[in-house]
């Protein structure tokens, strides 16, 4: 009998249609409902993490942000605009200051340890009459200002020189509220030879005051308040290791026999990071980490007698063990065999992640970190069961390796840090990481996201810049 | 309510519009898992599984292709699932030929569906699976092996193998008609 005889047949038969019983919807409903529940799942411990380590960023920036708001606050009120002293020119300026600091510019403007500070009180009459001169030059004197020199107080303008002070109210003799915010002025009828008294350049330089000045000119702004200048730039060089031991894939299709065929293997990453610390709470971590991740799969499948019409239902299992995965023969799942396979990733990832640092003695310190990261695959000894769960997506082959895509993960740890000595540290820090989508490509095969515990080991180096 | 408009709400999970697609679906989906099934219970399983299946997977579909023929090929799969789940199926490597018997097509002509069904629900699972897929649903032994992970081959002789068995019930069920006839003349 021809197949076509048979096809015309068995066509009716392909919508042949029936009526359900009617409770199987509140079935399917009840089902649905308990999905929507589970949706909670894993993310609210990484959620709750994220929401915890961004008040935590917000409340370090705010009090840092306002302190440098008030150190910035004397350099506006004492700051002249240029254009604003360029129409001063040829008036007189009468300027009323109970105490007067003037700043020698001698060659460079670009760095506050080239400029030269002096202060006097003031000895000159508050009311006395000040001429100013301007050039009108771009050109700033070369020579430094002699101290008995002279202002340029002329109104004919053939002088080159263009005076810099900076006039800030002694009323603090704190170095701090002293500021290096240049102004290019007329000249201001004061006497130069200001000397700043020994003693206070002695305290700028005690350890008990912050080694760098803020200065808005250098060091790295954030960008989420312009006022906001870093100035503790000392990245930090983490170089350490990760033995992450997955307990599970979270698998998306045939979930109770996933979890029964299949589970998480060891792991290994090293990396390099480098961090950069905001203050001595908060850091930021990146840098590069080669993993090695492996996957345990267990299938076995029964063999039938020869008669598989008559096969009673329950078959006594059998075949041997095939171990490791390149053994598998044909790339097929032979009945009768029981196979135990490595599934085993190669890759490489990027993280970045935020770290909170919270000093608890002399030596030690308790590390929280939330993050996310890049994971990429390289390489793989790979194979995937049908959606189905009858077929199997096999990849070790280079050719075949776009079945696999790069994944996204999120993780959370905290740990301790001790401090060897001084700039190196080793910290230890358990933590969870969790993809964020699967890493098989094609909708057909099983799709899964890893999630792993891990032990990261790390050796950090701490390196003061700009000091 | 228009089949995009359920599709949408389907997506966003929108109970109302689930229902309406069950309501609209359940029958052909049904009678899919039907040809599959060994009983109504099992069937009922396989369709309830198979709208699970189908809401949690809304987002997979793609338009280009027919929203009834995607349903169907996910209750096919659900099927075959549930049956690698319970190992109620094994097929196994094998080429050999099975001997088709001769038999008049226009005698199976005369039967209809249900008559269709009780003959094909005779068939042992394994055979009634890839009865189905080949012979009602109309995919090629190729499709049938990578669906199954089994070797074409395998799918072929599974297949001769169960139209042999058909084939024998009809006979047999004839044998019975005419014998009957002949008591009664």
């Amino acid at each position: 009998m021809s197949d076509s005889k048979w096809d015309d047949m068995f066509k009716q038969y392909s919508e042949f249609e029936k009526e359900p019983a009617n409770d199987r919807w509140n079935a399917i409903a009840q089902e649905l409902d308990k999905d929507s529940k589970r949706r909670f799942g894993f993310w609210w411990i990484f959620g709750l993490g994220a929401a915890a380590s961004s008040i935590a960023v917000l409340l370090m920036f705010w009090p840092s942000s306002s302190e440098n708001a008030q150190v910035e606050t004397p350099t506006q009120q004492n700051e002249i605009p240029s254009e604003t002293a360029k129409s001063a020119e040829n008036t007189l300026v009468n300027t009323e200051v109970s105490t007067t600091e003037t700043v020698e510019h001698t060659e460079s403007l670009n760095t506050t340890k080239s400029t030269e500070t002096t202060s006097t009180p003031n000895t000159q009459p508050a009311s006395s009459e000040r001429k100013a001169a301007w050039s009108g030059s771009t050109e700033l004197s070369q020579a430094p200002l002699e101290s008995t020199e002279p202002f340029q107080n002329t109104l004919s303008g053939n002088s080159n020189k263009r005076t810099v002070h900076s006039v800030t109210a002694l009323n603090s003799a704190d170095p701090e509220n002293w500021t290096y915010k240049y102004a290019f002025a007329e000249a201001v009828e004061v006497p130069i030879q200001h000397k700043r008294p020994q003693e206070k350049i002695e305290e700028k330089n005690d350890d008990s005051t912050p080694k760098r000045k803020i200065n808005p000119e250098r060091g790295f702004v954030l960008g989420i308040q312009s006022s906001l200048a870093l100035s503790n730039f000392s990245p930090s060089v983490n170089a350490g290791a990760d033995v992450p031991v997955p307990f599970s894939n979270y698998i998306q299709d045939n979930l109770a026999l996933r979890k029964e065929l299949e589970s998480g293997g060891y792991s290994i990453s090293q990396g390099l990071l480098v961090g950069y610390r905001f203050n001595s709470f908060l850091s930021l971590h990146t840098g590069v980490r080669l993993i090695q991740t492996t996957q345990v799969l267990r299938y076995s499948l029964m063999e039938t007698p020869d008669d598989p019409i008559n096969a009673p239902q329950d078959l006594p299992e059998g075949g041997k063990s095939v171990s490791p995965s390149y053994q598998l023969p044909n790339q097929r799942i032979i009945a009768g065999n029981d196979y135990h396979l490595n599934n085993k990733y190669y890759g490489r990832e990027i993280p970045l992640s935020f770290q909170l640092d919270v000093k608890l003695n002399n030596k030690f310190r308790l590390l929280g970190q939330v993050g996310g990261s890049y994971r990429w695959i390289s390489s793989g000894i790979l194979y995937f069961p049908d959606i189905d769960n009858v077929g199997m997506l096999s990849l070790n082959n280079p050719t075949d390796y776009p079945g696999i895509r790069s994944t996204w993960h999120t993780h959370l740890g905290v740990g301790v840090s001790y401090e060897l000595n001084h700039g190196f540290r080793i910290s230890a820090m358990p933590y969870a990481n969790m993809a964020l989508n699967s890493n098989i490509r094609f909708d057909r095969f099983i799709q899964q996201r890893q999630q792993e515990f891990g032990l990261n080991i790390s050796l950090v180096r701490n390196i003061q810049i700009g000091q | 309510m228009t089949e995009e408009e359920l599709i949408e709400g389907c997506k966003k999970q929108s109970r109302r519009h689930q229902e309406a697609l069950y309501r609209k679906y359940s029958r052909k989906v049904y009678g899919a898992c039907f040809r599959y099934a060994a009983s109504d219970a099992e069937a009922e399983d396989m369709m309830q599984e198979a709208f699970i299946k189908i809401f949690r997977n809304m987002e997979k579909y793609k338009p280009t292709g027919s929203f009834e023929a995607w349903i169907k090929r996910v209750s096919i799969n659900v099927a075959i699932e549930i049956y690698r789940r319970a190992k109620k199926i094994v097929y196994i490597e094998s080429y050999e030929e099975v001997k088709e018997p001769s038999f008049d097509p226009h005698t199976l002509g005369k039967l209809d569906a249900d008559q269709i069904h009780k003959l094909v629900n005779q068939l042992p699972d394994g055979y009634r699976v890839i009865f189905n897929l080949y012979a009602v649903e109309g995919y090629t032994h190729v499709e049938i092996s990578e669906m199954l992970g089994i070797a074409e081959g395998t799918s072929k002789s599974q297949f001769s193998r169960a139209k042999a068995h058909l084939v024998k019930m009809l006979e047999e069920q004839l044998h019975i008609r005419k014998e009957d006839k002949h008591v009664r003349f």
